[in-house]
């Protein structure tokens, strides 16, 4: 496959980023609808590029990935299938924020682009195979996002989120810098053999280089107790960067993780697991119990989205506990399978699903022009009944309750951990779904108290006068929550989508 | 006849759609009429198409089913259709798969028809209400997620409708939304069946790990296999307990929230909040009643696990005589029929524990059947009183509203156990057989019998209290409970009360006929009748490999005919010594206050009044039990998380938040302080 | 004392990585943050480069990641210096402590 075709998805996207930025810079009052449609026919240009490739690769028989650039991009099924989630986030980011782009001080033309060249990043994430690749796709992504957080100048909460961001960003990116220059140093490459060379020497340098990865990582994916950030920065930043955020990032950072999980399991790389199960109880702790604390909306989607990160560690951990030794290698390579086949869907399910919450609440808030809280929310469903039918549907598909697609996404990535914890015995793993099935009775509490608020209380006094609704944002949700139930329900539908993407992974193990 | 069953849940759906359309249509339009004060009580002009759409749905699923079950009636073969797959990987692939067998049929004619009685009866008692076509939207949905339910022939697709019965459940319970305490009632009745709905899920994983499959068909082949029944009989390592009580006590502990089991029963009398044709479908006719279905589905798991059954009758029999001598002192009419529908779900699964599936689904149908019935007249008199439920304010109903008293005297009887009705025939059934089965069972038996005396009790005082003596609605009220709809009551003049109309009253005779006759189906061979349901059911029952059967053992055998007459007398003498008691106490006591208070001084302050019994039993016998209950551990739990959940915002979020503060102090070098604490620590675990 | 090697190379990093997170724990002015960012950075890049000469020196891998770095400083310091002015702007100060207004 030429290297061309391999980055075509990243050079659509930065072509349409910057043809936007030459085409529509000039700042003007009102609205301008053409940025953001611009924005989602780049995302979705790359997204068919990128199935094109997929198209590609399945014809080539055996073939599971195809390496280019120098060793740069390695294509396979896995990263395909996360890149088009966060290409979908990314569109889907792009139509959202078309009603909230006419406020008054979001109205410039940039957030599109910037919104492109993150999605860029996240592509050159999920697909690379190299750790250099690996950190450029995590800066491009992560500057962009400092950007957009920081995206209402004149609003102090949005620039303290992008301060903040910044400086937790940054300073995370020194640590994982660090790993990689250790790992280099007794590898001498940055590619994912390197990685497992270095963890088989079992030097304490490569050690220390595994580990400032880890903690790399695990801020990126807001694991506690590297998590605080995320709670201030959600908070404050945009409702539509927050829904972007909080979905594609994660896609892009749990793929790259596992990816590097991929690569040490079966090499000696089992003496992090200890430390990954910890951050994975932790987060689910500390993110449940935050999010029951919460009085606004938006924090407590924050804090949610910190337990949904300890749920989807646990994928990773049983990718780490493959024993290369053991008598029964299909078992082994089937418990690969279906953990990291249950974090995809996981992923994308959440993506969606936060999408929808976000993508509502951004409505409520520029329609209201109030906060967040849950105050704000009360009597919605008189107010606003599509945007409180989109915030149930996210709740209860949050909260896992069937047929949404959250709950699809629970029962496999619980089932696939349970199915380790049958296999191996180990207490860690029956440890890990104790907790994650504790805490999703627990979250349970905050989701349908945003349920009961909303259909509640009357809204008191006069309600405002509301602008009409935009047929385009209504369709929108509308999809959403179909999308949400049929992947929830009859996931098969989606043909050869996410799918069909996962029928195979890394073949080799 | 493929097609015939897809439909079924089909016709379901697209009412639940069709409806909610509509209602958000109108949302948006009412919201504005709502602001320029428009009338709700006169109803919407549309509401009559809401109404006709509303009953077809149900309706045509009930055509449906009858094509089914007459299709199985005929001795066809069981029907399955695949329609798509719903997940696939390696490991394992789940596929959309309905299956109707003879149990299935049989809950899919209690729910289609009682469902199409209810809708229709709903038209009438829902009239004028703002919310009349997402009423319907929610009614119609909680009866596809029903029919999803039993219809399911994979344990995975089986909890989709049961958690979607649930969710549908929470939406009608809240229906009113007007104020804190119903919002309460719907949350806890959600939070506590997502707690029962965790143990399901767990028993369902074992299953898959043993199984490698959760599809019914192949779970049953597995168990019905010698390999299979001996992989399950193998111990689990959890409490020396083989795997298939594992297993089942896990299944069994999720079925107690979904059916009201102790100890998540707590949350079904709450739920009455809700309007009342929904406390007749939901929390009396189908819904509860999934937990027993279960049972039934996975009967040969059951036979499995001696252990669990054990465990099953015990809880079951407890929970029978708690909640039967809870419903003694009910002063509200819901109330009353709440805890005896926990009470009569505890016979079921008494049924259940002691193996005679059959007779428990039994039971469920001909509950099913006077119970909706007891609810629907009772709802028929809330309505004739304008939403008064106060028994103490109830009176003289009989002349004013003829057809509900009879219905409602019919079911009544029927449920108190009077023979030859059905409800006598099914629970005679049930004692029988926990009797039968020897051990636990006899003491099942014996509580079991103990709350039979209670709900004949029960039973009459409702019936005296509503439709005997004087009308006592016109006298100035004092002190009231909690449970009322906030519509407004104002005490109704007796000449002012009316039967309520044609739609509602015409489910009540169907159902009131049904609680009468249905017991004919089930006869038994001791009175000369063949037990025509028993042997309806008996293909559904999985046939043990013999190597099975010898480690679990088989039943005691039959028991001695005359055993069973003796019982059968019994039984018919308790359900009138409890109907005799009740009269005495509600009918006769009010001419003989004089020479009790004399005659026993210290008792002068309870008898004065004509409810001191209920004061005196809930300080000697409710309150101890209830104490029981809801002191333990998962009592305790319960009311934490609800309280929680619901008062969240105000104390414990503060008392979280007040936590979290040392963690988040909103500043960011402390954040980053955390981090480099955190990487430094695990620098050292990892290295060290 | 024999000529310096990767070692010497090593440690001069080590201590500027460190140097790097004290600043950026106890600084509060928003700028000297950004300084101590860009000594762990550098601290990094120091690494490569030095870890290229003494490793691999016939290939230049390292050194050309170092290039990345300076380019990745470079758009950070952009970033970072258009928030803080911001800040500036709305708040009047460049401390970061004194941004604090969402907390719990």
């Amino acid at each position: 496959m030429s290297d061309l075709s391999l980055a075509m998805p990243v050079i659509l996207l930065t072509t349409g980023a910057i043809a936007v930025l030459l085409l529509f810079s000039k700042k003007r009052e009102g609205a301008n609808p053409y940025p953001p449609a611009v924005g989602a026919a780049t995302a979705a240009a790359a997204l068919v590029s990128l199935q094109i490739t997929l198209g590609k690769l399945t014809s080539v028989a055996g073939a599971g990935s195809s390496t280019g650039l120098g060793g740069f991009m390695t294509v396979d099924r896995f990263g395909v299938a996360a890149a088009t989630i966060c290409l979908v986030a990314t569109l889907l980011t792009a139509l959202l924020a078309t009603d909230w782009l006419k406020k008054a001080d979001a109205n410039n033309p940039e957030f599109i682009p910037v919104l492109l060249i993150a999605a860029a990043g996240m592509v050159v994430m999920t697909t690379t195979g190299n750790l250099v690749g690996m950190f450029l796709g995590i800066e491009i992504m992560s500057v962009s996002l400092y950007i957009l957080s920081a995206f209402r100048r004149g609003n102090l909460r949005s620039i303290e989120s992008g301060l903040k961001y910044f400086l937790a960003g940054a300073f995370a990116s020194g640590l994982f810098l660090m790993g990689i220059a250790l790992n280099y140093g007794v590898s001498g490459g940055f590619d994912m053999a390197s990685l497992a060379t270095a963890s088989a020497s079992g030097t304490m340098v490569s050690k220390v280089a595994l580990i400032l990865l880890l903690c790399g990582f695990a801020f990126k994916l807001s694991l506690a107790p590297f998590h605080q950030w995320a709670a201030d920065v959600y908070e404050g930043a945009p409702t539509p960067v927050t829904g972007f955020m909080s979905t594609a990032v994660k896609v892009a950072g749990f793929t790259a993780f596992t990816r590097i999980v991929l690569a040490l399991s079966g090499t000696g790389g089992s003496w992090l697991s200890g430390a990954m199960v910890w951050l994975a109880l932790l987060t689910m702790i500390v993110g449940n119990l935050g999010a029951l604390a919460q009085t606004s909306v938006k924090r407590m989607l924050a804090y949610s989205s910190i337990g949904h990160a300890g749920y989807l560690m646990m994928a990773p951990i049983v990718v780490l506990s493959y024993n290369a030794a053991s008598p029964n290698l299909g078992v082994e390579s089937r418990a690969i399978f279906l953990s990291t086949d249950a974090m995809i869907f996981y992923l994308a399910a959440y993506a969606l699903t936060n999408l929808l919450a976000f993508g509502s609440l951004a409505f409520i808030e520029t329609r209201e022009g109030k906060g967040l809280d849950m105050d704000a929310i009360g009597g919605l469903r008189w107010r606003h009944p599509v945007a409180a039918v989109g915030l149930l549907i996210a709740m209860l598909s949050l909260a896992g309750v069937p047929p949404t697609a959250g709950f699809l996404g629970k029962f496999r990535l619980f089932g696939a951990v349970l199915d380790r914890a049958s296999v191996t015995g180990e207490t860690a793993f029956y440890a890990l779904i104790a907790v994650a099935v504790l805490t999703s009775l627990v979250s349970l509490g905050y989701y349908l108290r945003v349920i009961m608020r909303m259909t509640m209380h009357e809204p008191e006094g006069e309600a405002p006068v509301l602008p009409p609704f935009s047929p385009a944002w209504r369709v929108l949700i509308a999809v959403l929550v179909v999308a949400i139930i049929v992947l929830g329900f009859a996931p098969s539908f989606l043909g050869g989508g996410v799918e069909g993407v996962m029928s195979f992974l890394r073949t080799g193990i | 006849m493929e097609t015939l069953l897809a439909l079924i849940p089909a016709f379901l759906l697209a009412g639940a759609c069709v409806q909610a359309m509509i209602a958000l249509a109108r949302a948006r339009a009412g919201h504005h009429a709502h602001l320029h004060g428009a009338d709700h009580h006169a109803g919407h002009p549309g509401d009559r198409l809401v109404a006709m759409l509303a009953v077809a749905a149900p309706l045509a699923s009930l055509g449906c089913a009858i094509g089914v079950v007459s299709h199985l009636l005929r001795g066809g073969a069981d029907i399955e259709v695949r329609l798509w797959n719903w997940m696939a990987s390696s490991a394992f692939s789940v596929d959309i798969v309905f299956r109707a067998d003879h149990l299935t049929a049989v809950m899919l004619s209690v729910i289609t028809f009682i469902g199409s009685l209810i809708h229709l009866y709903s038209t009438a008692y829902m009239k004028g209400d703002p919310g009349y076509p997402r009423y319907f939207s929610y009614l119609n949905l909680f009866t596809f997620f029903m029919t999803i339910l039993v219809m399911a022939g994979d344990l995975v697709l089986l909890f989709v409708g049961w958690e979607g019965v649930g969710l549908a459940s929470y939406l009608l319970i809240g229906f009113w939304w007007s104020d804190a305490e119903k919002a309460k009632a719907g949350m806890k009745a959600f939070v506590v069946n997502r707690v029962g709905d965790a143990f399901f899920m767990v028993g369902a994983f074992l299953l898959w790990r043993a199984v490698g499959s959760l599809d019914l068909k192949v779970i049953r082949g597995f168990i019905e296999s010698p390999e299979g029944a001996a992989k399950l009989l193998a111990p689990a390592g959890m409490f020396g307990l083989s795997l298939a009580s594992g297993i089942a006590l896990l299944l069994f502990m999720g079925a107690t929230g979904k059916s009201a089991q102790i100890p998540l029963y707590v949350w079904l009398p709450d739920a009455m909040a809700g309007p009342t044709p929904v406390s007749a479908l939901i929390h009396a006719a189908t819904m509860v009643t999934a937990g027993i279905y279960l049972a039934a589905r996975l009967n040969g798991l059951f036979a499995l696990a001696p252990d669990a059954g054990a465990v099953v009758l015990v809880v079951a029999s407890a929970t029978c005589l708690l909640a039967a001598s809870m419903a003694l002192v009910q002063t509200d009419i819901k109330k009353v029929l709440a805890y005896s529908t926990v009470s009569q779900l505890g016979y079921m699964f008494i049924g259940v524990g002691a193996g005679a599936y059959d007779a428990g689904v039994f039971h469920l149908v001909t509950h099913a059947f006077f119970k909706a019935c007891l609810f629907l007249g009772a709802g028929s008199v809330i309505h004739a009183l304008h939403h008064e439920q106060d028994l103490r304010r109830m009176g003289g109903l009989r002349s004013k509203c003829p057809t509900t008293f009879r219905t409602m005297l019919i079911a009544g009887l029927s449920m108190a156990g009077v023979a030859p009705l059905a409800g006598f025939v099914s629970k005679d059934e049930i004692l029988w057989k926990a009797w039968e089965h020897g051990g636990v069972g006899r003491l099942a038996w014996l509580l079991g019998s103990i709350a039979a005396l209670c709900t004949a009790f029960y039973t009459g005082r409702l019936l005296l209290l509503a439709f005997g003596g004087d009308y006592r609605g016109e006298t100035p009220k004092h002190e009231h409970g909690h449970g009322h709809d906030d519509h407004g009551h104002h005490a109704v003049a007796y000449n002012d009360i009316h039967e309520s109309p044609k739609a509602m009253t015409l489910p009540l005779v169907l159902l009131a006929l049904g609680a009468a006759f249905l017991g004919f189906i089930g006869w038994p061979h001791v009175l000369g009748g063949h037990n025509m349901f028993g042997q309806w059911l008996a293909p559904v029952m999985m046939k043990l490999p013999e190597s099975a059967k010898a480690v679990v053992g088989g039943h005691a055998g039959h028991g001695a005919l005359h055993a069973e007459w003796a019982l059968m007398g019994m039984a018919v003498m308790v359900a009138f010594v409890g109907l005799g008691i009740a009269w005495k106490f509600y009918t006769r006591d009010r001419s003989l206050p004089g020479k009790m208070v004399a005659r026993f001084p210290n008792l002068t302050e309870r008898l004065t009044s004509l409810w001191g019994v209920d004061a005196f039993y809930e300080e000697r016998i409710v309150k101890p039990l209830r104490n029981l209950a809801e002191n333990t551990l998962l009592g305790k739990i319960e009311t934490g998380v609800i309280e929680g959940v619901v008062n969240g915002s105000a104390s414990v979020a503060r008392r979280l938040a007040s936590g979290l503060r040392v963690l988040q102090d909103g500043s960011i070098q402390t954040y980053l302080t955390w981090m480099v604490a955190g990487t430094l620590l695990l620098l050292l675990l990892l290295l060290g | 004392m024999g000529p310096i090697g990767l070692t010497h190379y090593l440690v001069v990093a080590a201590l500027m990585f460190a140097l790097g997170v004290a600043v950026v724990l106890t600084r509060r002015n928003a700028i000297a943050v950004l300084c101590g960012l860009e000594l762990m950075l550098n601290a990094a890049a120091l690494n490569f480069v030095a870890f290229n000469r003494f490793g691999s020196p016939e290939r230049m891998d390292g050194q050309v990641f170092t290039v990345f770095i300076m380019t990745l400083a470079a758009a950070e310091a952009a970033t970072i210096l258009a928030i803080v002015l911001n800040i500036y702007h709305s708040m009047n100060t460049v401390r970061v402590d004194e941004v604090d207004s969402m907390k719990e």
